[in-house]
């Protein structure tokens, strides 16, 4: 990155070498203005003049795009050819001599500029924004002096700023209509909800067919913002807050994607999001999450201060600091001393950095002296965790997001990337307008089925709760159609298991005619997708918490591998078995040792040489029994033996199944601890509120689903006085342990001593190289792209046998639909951060997606209120009506708090894991008038509970 | 350490755990039945390894405490499985789910385990 001379309070501007990199090897050499210069074949004039530090005048082109040859302010001279061709759109050639000035190229681009500053508002750089548009800029470069036409002509200055969009604006005064913006939708986003209407001078850009673009199909996630070179289009904060003076290269806080992100502050404002190029997981893109929905970080609801309270019916009570961690240490170590040891515990938080989970984790271990500490991944991702070690020797994705643009079939299972991993389904998306394959197996017509440009060569709708059978079936026609690819298990693999796993998989009952009475599934359909992604070329799987959160989430993960492995997709770019990670940092998490059975480093606590390098480093002794997991804490709390529990950043309330089972385990605890920005749904039935800090304020890393490191930069204060780090420090402290860090990267390099996968960890190899893939050890000193390449990390891979069986819950006369859940593109998990933003206009309510015919079946209208029923409890929402959901299936989201979703959903979970079985659950949905009485009963015990008592006067 | 382990359990157990110890019984069959499908041959040892491994203390405690008292509701494989969770012996691991790093055991680099989610 550079400064901007201009700039000195240090604004992160990156250069722009107008077209993007050539990925031809060959060099070819050429002269510009008269200097040698040397690039890769494909290469454009203008790129090669940029990296050879001549920097051609350019509007319509940025390295970001295609080269589009519009604007013609770049254009040049070279020897031998007739005319001025444009240097965006012009390759180099083998002993070229370009000229990039000249009079006569100087007196076009000066035409050029001139025509297009007479219409376009004189006062542009006035505004806050005028520091974007770089018309100006270049009209300087030019040497343009003044404007000959006046502003008297036919112009657009007149024409109307379209606001609707809640994050930016599109004032057509100061487009110069380059196709910036329409390119970044189509090229990158992939949306192709821009183009350019009328022709001409009439030429405008227009969202979808002329609408507001609020109303169209934009979905925000900002490309067209960045792309735009006249802040035609640009962020309302830039006028709110005025234009940036500083920033910071960090990365987001939302899903698993972990882009990074310049932030851009004024003073301890920020103002902008803007997505870094050089950020590996996302290279400058983004979505309308991580680039506009950071204002939950001043959000009027935020606490600032600890609270304490006897009995969660009392209001809170504001107190110190120092009060609430005493009273917080005092309380546990009262809990321990009455109940015993092993009767408090920890969640810690995927949201928040590896060092804060770290040091929560170690809280537990070191301070609290048991090993009763879980995570969200408990829910989501656990399944990935013990399936993929059991196969492959290890739980991470086996690529890195790069991988994809070498894959020619994409198989999609149990994810909807478009809506849970956006800026990673961009770069997919482009893949798929490239020619790649792609199969999607999935209950619903998720939007990649068909999508502008792409459709899928197959989609597999299953019932809800039949992956392993799909999958197994899918075996089946690998093994009996003579598709395995030997060499690669021969050398790879372990025989005997792979002998025994063909055996079962060959069977009859395994064929996809037998199977398609448990799946619903077009056996041909079946077949053929088996076949495309056996024979099509470099295959690659990305799967979700579709696959994960059933009763055999984790048999689904190692049929996932067995399919890999069988034909032979793993171990090089373009392939491999990828689980889309859901939140930012939940792969760290999991690293740092947030399982109760499990160290960092992912070693088992009853391992004594593992005890004892931690006991030595901590000076404590560690538990050698493993420790509770989340459902397990709420039943023994049930029980009376559970009383305590730290939980950081997390909403296990509303975000855990079977509301009223969590609710029970909470109100059973006499002391539970939340350390969070807003008093969340958990907090409801807390005793000590300790505020949380947001990622703009503090230092720390998150880890990316491809196990990609990455730095999380400070640019202001807690608001709440300290960062959770510290806060974790000082209970600790309170508790007895002595605990001295000054700063998080002292907490990293503490984890890379104990982690032999991040060994080569620290702050400053992370700022050196950008971001770092785990494992990073002496073998490995840059990190890891790709796994399991010459060998598997468990030495030979192990296939499993596959045998489906179908869940407990299952549908009946009284619950004759099943339900599943899942995500939206605007709404963030629980929505808390994401509810506090201006979002809402994309989703403010969840709705229940139902067929047409099941719809009819109920004398159900769309937007009607439903009751939505299970054996687990009853909620209410409104409908919508829409075919995307097959018969029998109803689909919601878990994103409001006032629909809670999860009061339906059931303790049924995974046979390995106890990840809770979200994606099935058998319900009745009938006609309603509104909320029932629960969710009316919850309401009340929630606004009651969220009381906070009026501060004394001072003295 | 085994033994250690076999007094753990001893104290574990308490009352007040109907629903617990439902559940329970409901899990230790879903890993049976898996393990049952997945390797016929040992999926006694397997189950029993899962439960050592994967199970805190006081559920182990009343898995155990259940099966003493007639183990109702137990399938087979489970019920041989508990059996073995109730002396103090450790099991040898039968999947590489529960084989973890050893300290020390990291000499190419390569020994990735992870639980991610």
């Amino acid at each position: 990155m550079t400064l901007d001379p201009d700039s000195p309070s240090g604004l992160i501007v990156e250069p722009d070498h107008g077209t993007p990199a050539s990925p031809l090897a060959p060099a070819v050499t050429l002269t510009i203005d008269g200097k040698h210069v040397s690039v890769p074949a494909g290469t454009s004039i203008m790129r090669a003049a940029s990296l050879a530090g001549t920097d051609i005048p350019k509007l319509c082109a940025t390295d970001m795009l295609k080269a589009f040859g519009s604007c013609r302010v770049c254009l040049v001279e070279i020897e031998g050819r007739a005319g001025t061709p444009a240097s965006c759109t012009t390759p180099v050639a083998e002993g070229m001599a370009v000229r990039t000035r000249s009079d006569r190229i100087d007196r076009v681009r000066r035409g050029v500029m001139e025509l297009y500053l007479s219409d376009h508002p004189e006062n542009c750089r006035d505004d806050a924004a005028g520091r974007d548009c770089s018309l100006h800029d270049v009209a300087e470069q030019v040497g343009l002096t003044e404007v000959r036409y006046g502003t008297g002509g036919r112009n657009h200055l007149a024409a109307p700023i379209d606001d609707s969009n809640p994050y930016f604006l599109f004032d057509p005064a100061k487009c110069i209509v380059c196709s910036r913006c329409v390119r970044a939708c189509d090229e990158i986003q992939g949306t192709f909800a821009l183009t350019i209407g009328g022709r001409g001078f009439a030429s405008h850009v227009s969202a979808s067919q002329e609408q507001p673009f609020l109303a169209s199909e934009c979905v925000s996630c900002g490309a067209c913002v960045q792309a735009c070179p006249t802040s035609s289009l640009v962020e309302k904060r830039v006028f709110e807050v005025g234009e940036p003076e500083r920033s910071a290269v960090t990365t987001c806080a939302y899903c698993g994607v972990g882009c990074a992100f310049k932030v851009e502050m004024r003073g301890e404002d920020v103002v902008r999001m803007v997505p870094w190029k050089d950020g590996k997981a996302n290279h400058g893109h983004s979505c309308v999450k991580g680039r506009f929905a950071w204002g939950y970080a001043n959000h009027k609801e935020r606490i600032l201060n600890p609270m304490i309270r006897g009995s969660i019916d009392e209001p809170w009570r504001e107190v110190s600091w120092d009060e609430a961690i005493a009273h917080t240490a005092s309380e546990f170590r009262r809990l321990q001393a009455k109940y015993g040891t092993r009767a408090v515990g920890g969640i810690t938080s995927s949201r928040c950095t590896n060092e804060e989970t770290f040091l929560v984790q170690k809280l537990v271990r070191a301070g609290f002296g048991n090993n009763n500490v879980d995570t969200c991944a408990r829910v989501c991702h656990s399944p990935t965790g013990y399936g993929l070690k059991t196969t492959f020797g290890t739980s991470a994705g086996t690529q890195d997001f790069d991988s994809v643009e070498q894959s020619d079939v994409i198989v999609v299972i149990g994810a909807n990337p478009t809506d849970a991993h956006p800026v990673f389904a961009s770069r997919m998306k482009q893949k798929l307008r490239q020619g790649a394959r792609l199969i999607v197996i999935d209950p619903r017509r998720i939007d990649l089925v068909r999508t502008p440009h792409v459709e899928a060569d197959y989609h597999l709708p299953l019932k809800p709760g039949t992956n392993v059978a799909v999958l197994t079936a899918m075996a089946h026609v690998v093994v009996t159609e003579g598709l395995v690819d030997e060499a690669f298990v021969r050398e790879r693999c372990e025989l005997d298991d792979f002998r025994e796993w063909a055996e079962f998989a060959a069977r009859p009952e395994h064929s996809p005619e037998a199977m398609e009475r448990y799946t619903g599934v077009a056996p041909a359909d079946l077949r053929g997708a088996a076949r495309l992604y056996t024979t099509g070329g470099n295959a690659a799987i990305y799967y979700g918490l579709g696959v994960t959160e059933h009763s055999q989430g984790t048999t689904a993960v190692m049929a996932i591998a067995n399919l890999a492995m069988a034909t032979g997709n793993i171990g090089r770019p373009g392939v491999g078995v990828n689980p889309l990670r859901g939140q930012n940092n939940v792969q760290g998490s999991c690293d740092m040792g947030s399982f109760p059975h499990e160290l960092s480093g992912y070693r088992h606590v009853s391992d004594p040489a593992a005890r004892d390098m931690f006991e030595r480093l901590w000076g404590s002794p560690i538990d050698r029994e493993p420790g509770l997991r989340i459902p397990n804490m709420l039943d023994a709390a049930v029980d009376g033996v559970f009383k305590g529990l730290y939980v950081q950043g997390e909403d296990i309330l509303q975000s855990d199944p079977n509301t009223r089972h969590v609710a029970a385990g909470l109100a059973a605890m006499e002391c539970v601890v939340v350390h969070d920005l807003f008093l969340n749904e958990t907090a409801n039935y807390a005793h000590v509120f300790l505020p949380g800090s947001t990622f703009l304020e503090k230092d720390g890393t998150f880890t990316n689903a491809e196990r990609r490191i990455q730095l999380v930069r400070k640019v202001i204060e807690p608001r709440c006085l300290y960062a959770d780090w510290e806060a974790t420090q000082l209970l600790a402290r309170a508790l007895g342990l002595d605990w001295n860090y000054t700063h998080p990267s002292q907490v990293m390099d503490e984890i890379a001593a104990v982690t032999p996968t991040f060994s080569g960890v620290s702050f400053a190899r992370l700022d050196a190289l950008g971001s770092i893939q785990w494992p990073c050890n002496d073998k490995a000193p840059e990190g890891t792209p790709v796994m399991h390449v010459d060998h598997f990390v468990r030495g030979r891979g192990k296939f499993v046998i596959t045998e489906y069986v179908p869940t407990d819950e299952k549908i009946g006369p009284r619950y004759p639909l099943l339900l599943t859940t899942g995500r939206i593109l605007s709404q963030y998990n629980v929505g808390a951060q994401t509810r506090r933003t201006d979002n809402v206009v994309w989703h403010d309510e969840d709705l229940l997606e139902i067929h047409p015919n099941d719809a009819e079946d109920r004398g159900i209208g769309d937007g009607d209120w439903v009751k939505l029923a299970s054996r687990a409890g009853e909620t209410s929402l409104r409908a919508k009506v829409t075919a995307r959901v097959a018969p029998g299936v109803v689909y919601t989201t878990f994103h409001h708090p006032d629909t809670q979703a999860n009061v339906v959903t059931t303790e049924y979970s995974d046979w390995a894991t106890n990840c809770p079985e979200y994606k099935v659950t058998a319900v009745q949905v009938s006609p309603s008038n509104g909320p029932t009485d629960w969710q009316e009963a919850y309401e009340a015990q929630a606004s009651h509970s969220r009381r906070i008592a009026a501060s004394e006067a001072a003295e | 350490m085994t033994a250690e382990r076999g007094q753990d359990l001893a104290a574990g157990g308490t009352a007040r755990s109907g629903h617990t110890l439902e559940r329970l019984v409901y899990m230790a069959n879903q890993i049976a039945r898996e393990f049952g499908n997945q390797r016929p041959g040992d999926s006694v040892e397997a189950t029993w390894d899962h439960l050592w491994h994967f199970w805190d203390p006081r559920m182990r405690a009343l898995i155990v405490s259940h099966w003493q008292s007639g183990g109702e509701g137990l399938v087979d494989i489970a019920r041989a499985a508990v059996a073995k969770l109730a002396s103090p012996q450790a099991p040898e691991p039968q999947t590489k789910a529960t084989e973890f790093n050893r300290a020390g055991d990291h000499e190419d680099g390569r020994d990735l385990m992870s639980d991610a989610g």
